[in-house]
């Protein structure tokens, strides 16, 4: 006779339950979205890993918002070759590469999507280590470390700091006459990717990065590292630091009496909304979506998103909205043209490997097509941004590595 | 080393410090007199901060945002003490039981803010900062307002302790909650007047801060984590002990950037409490009692 003890039990029954689980999604899963080859349709379960929740809450509220929206527009319009969206959101907490890879687990085991919409470097890094194993695509729009480059299965539709810095650095330290520089940046790897860039770039341009000083992400004081800075007597301030982070620091750094050109790689309403008019002046580069802009894509995305949202969509919002809206559904075209089902493990990835290799060229609400490289970087409008009055003013445009006339 | 930025750094601590000071205080006089842990102080910050980003955003004054922040908060406090602790304690919770609840409190209150304003930072509106400076150093009209107000509170915390009658009940209960109900204090209203109290200061700090920074849902542990530390460095029950830690603590975290990168600022907090823990247990100013 067996005895077992009620811990024994216990495991049992819940490895049970979990293999039952197991069982079910993954039928689940498969009847979900496995419509026949070829095109026959069903419901396409689109994974996204945003943070909802902690300091980069805005992120999470913009990328959802830019997200739901696009998948809202396709299914309104049947779908993608029939493939109606559903979004599964979770959230990694404001970068918690842990929490992200727990999220991501379930979003693949239970929810069986084969596509996982990413934020954040670490989380993304660490979601693409999981995802490779399992045939999910995974793609990030927000985050810009160099880590993201080069990894399996994992491409970029945000322009990465590694891409833009280099230009801006050399240009405006040569326009501002500057030779000593100094960089605050994220002590994360997209934080110190950017210092190592600037680092690089600076030297190039033959001057001397003289005080560099790493900071907490999310960080809301910055004087001890200002002060160091501002002993340093930098004619020139370059930010690796991002979201509300480049409102603080800013802000500080102009009570702090540094009235030096500041520049970086970052701009959100809700830092500008920290740094009030302190923000004047400040230099950006990044992914050149304008909501003005005349394209029709991107008057109707604005037109949409300001009806459901309210507030005005920036970069963020723009480049989920265009994984969802446009470059998903090709890549379902694809696949259903090759007879493939989209939704079964793998197929994206294939299709995705496909597309950079013939340049496929993806729709965006930049105006422009999107090409993604091999190491899964993007090459898409990006442009350098002035604050004036309140406001972005496009002052430089950036083609191929070089910065150009704004046009 | 970087020494020449000493004197910023000095300026930027005691600010800091004024701040960190004022917030002591206000968990302390909770805390020494009640024995309660009240992480959910930092909720009641957070309140305080939002009241005043409402005011602020009708275009009313910046001193109308100060008091309705000091009311919300004394109101939230008081409350947190009337519907919370004070039936537990009824039922005989144990202080972890009241920690516990009090961390929930807090974690449910944060995703209660968040769902209610939003989770984008809220800047409170009404007043107009400027940059001062003075030779190598510089600051704003901001930072010298928080710190003009913070201790403007100490000061009338200290003045309603030792030269009011209640004050007198407040630290009777604190020195001896038995002895003092035997006096016929009632100990209740005198929790619920140290809650209020204390949660006005919290209030006040909240919008503070929101001035200085902006209002966010999760915007209080932080500084009252700090409080917490500065409480246990200058020794409970003591406003001098609360204000020195919370000084002392400023200026350390401040001054530790000479030698450390600003991303190891925060163990500066945690080194002082452990020595000061090992060294002198009760706090730098510890009262004597009988």
């Amino acid at each position: 006779m067996v005895h077992r003890s009620p811990r024994r039990r216990l495991t049992t029954v819940l490895g049970v339950t979990l293999g039952l689980v197991a069982v079910l999604g993954a039928a689940c899963g498969g009847g979900d979205g496995s419509g026949a080859p070829g095109g026959g349709g069903g419901t396409l379960k689109v994974g996204a890993l945003y943070a909802m929740t902690g300091s980069g809450s805005f992120y999470g509220k913009v990328m959802s918002a830019g997200s739901e929206l696009a998948a809202f527009e396709v299914n309104g319009s049947g779908g993608a070759q029939n493939y109606k969206f559903e979004l599964m959101v979770e959230d990694h907490q404001s970068g918690d590469a842990d929490v992200a890879v727990s999220a991501s687990r379930k979003l693949i085991q239970v929810n069986s999507v084969p596509v996982i919409l990413s934020s954040f470097t670490a989380p993304t890094v660490a979601v693409q280590s999981v995802a490779k194993t399992q045939g999910v695509l995974v793609f990030n729009g927000g985050g810009v470390g160099a880590d993201l480059v080069g990894k399996e299965n994992l491409y970029n539709t945000r322009m990465l700091g590694s891409q833009l810095m280099p230009a801006l650095v050399q240009h405006a330290s040569k326009e501002e006459g500057a030779t000593r520089l100094a960089t605050i940046f994220w002590n994360d790897a997209a934080g110190r990717s950017i210092n190592k860039v600037t680092k690089d770039a600076c030297g190039q341009a033959g001057c001397e990065v003289v005080a560099e000083e790493p900071h907490e992400i999310g960080a809301t004081n910055f004087s001890a590292q200002l002060a160091r800075i501002k002993a340093r007597d930098p004619q020139m301030l370059v930010l690796g630091s991002y979201g509300n982070d480049v409102g603080y620091i800013v802000q500080q750094a102009r009570r702090l009496g540094l009235n030096i050109p500041i520049i970086g790689n970052e701009w959100t309403p809700d830092a500008a909304k920290i740094a009030g008019d302190s923000l004047e002046g400040y230099t950006v580069i990044m992914d050149r979506f304008e909501p003005s802009s005349d394209d029709p894509e991107a008057k109707q995305f604005v037109a949409a998103y300001q009806k459901k949202n309210k507030d005005k969509p920036e970069f963020y919002a723009a480049n989920y909205y265009d994984l969802v809206r446009y470059v998903v559904p090709d890549l379902i075209a694809m696949a259903t043209k090759a007879g493939e089902d989209p939704t079964a493990k793998g197929v994206l990835v294939d299709q995705m490997a496909a597309a950079v290799k013939a340049k496929h060229q993806f729709k965006t609400v930049y105006g422009d097509a999107m090409v993604f490289s091999q190491d899964g970087t993007v090459n898409k409008p990006a442009a350098v941004f002035e604050v004036r009055d309140g406001e972005l003013v496009r002052t430089l445009g950036f083609e191929d590595g070089q910065l150009t006339q704004a046009g | 080393m970087e020494l020449d930025a000493i004197p910023q750094l000095v300026l930027d601590g005691l600010l800091t410090g004024s701040f960190y000071a004022m917030l002591a205080v206000s968990f302390g006089l909770i805390f020494a007199t009640t024995r309660t842990f009240h992480f959910a102080h930092a909720l009641t910050l957070t309140a305080g901060a939002y009241a005043a980003v409402v005011v602020g955003e009708r275009g009313l004054p910046f001193v109308l945002a100060l008091l309705a922040a000091g009311a919300v908060g004394g109101a939230v406090g008081w409350l947190t003490d009337a519907g919370l602790y004070r039936p537990l304690r009824r039922r005989g919770a144990l202080s972890l039981n009241i920690f516990l609840a009090s961390l929930g409190l807090l974690i449910a209150g944060e995703a209660v803010i968040q769902f209610v304003f939003g989770p984008n930072s809220r800047p409170l509106r009404g007043f107009t900062a400027a940059g001062l400076q003075a030779g190598p150093i510089a600051t704003g009209t901001v930072q010298v307002v928080m710190a003009g107000v913070s201790w403007g509170l100490v000061i009338l915390v200290a003045c309603f302790l030792h030269f009011t009658r209640y004050g007198l009940a407040v630290r009777g209960v604190e020195s001896n909650a038995f002895l003092a109900e035997a006096f016929g204090i009632d100990r209740g209203r005198i929790f619920g007047l140290v809650f209020a109290i204390g949660s006005v200061m919290a209030g006040v700090g909240g919008a503070l801060l929101a001035l200085q920074d902006t209002a966010t849902p999760t915007m209080g542990l932080a500084p009252i984590l700090a409080a917490f530390i500065a409480v246990f460095i200058g020794g409970i029950g003591s406003v001098a002990g609360a204000v020195i830690g919370g000084v002392l603590l400023g200026l350390l975290e401040h001054l530790g950037g000479i030698v450390l990168p600003g991303y190891l600022q925060t163990i500066v907090a945690f080194v002082l409490l452990f020595v000061v823990l090992l060294v002198r247990p009760s706090g730098l100013v510890a009262r004597a009692r009988g």
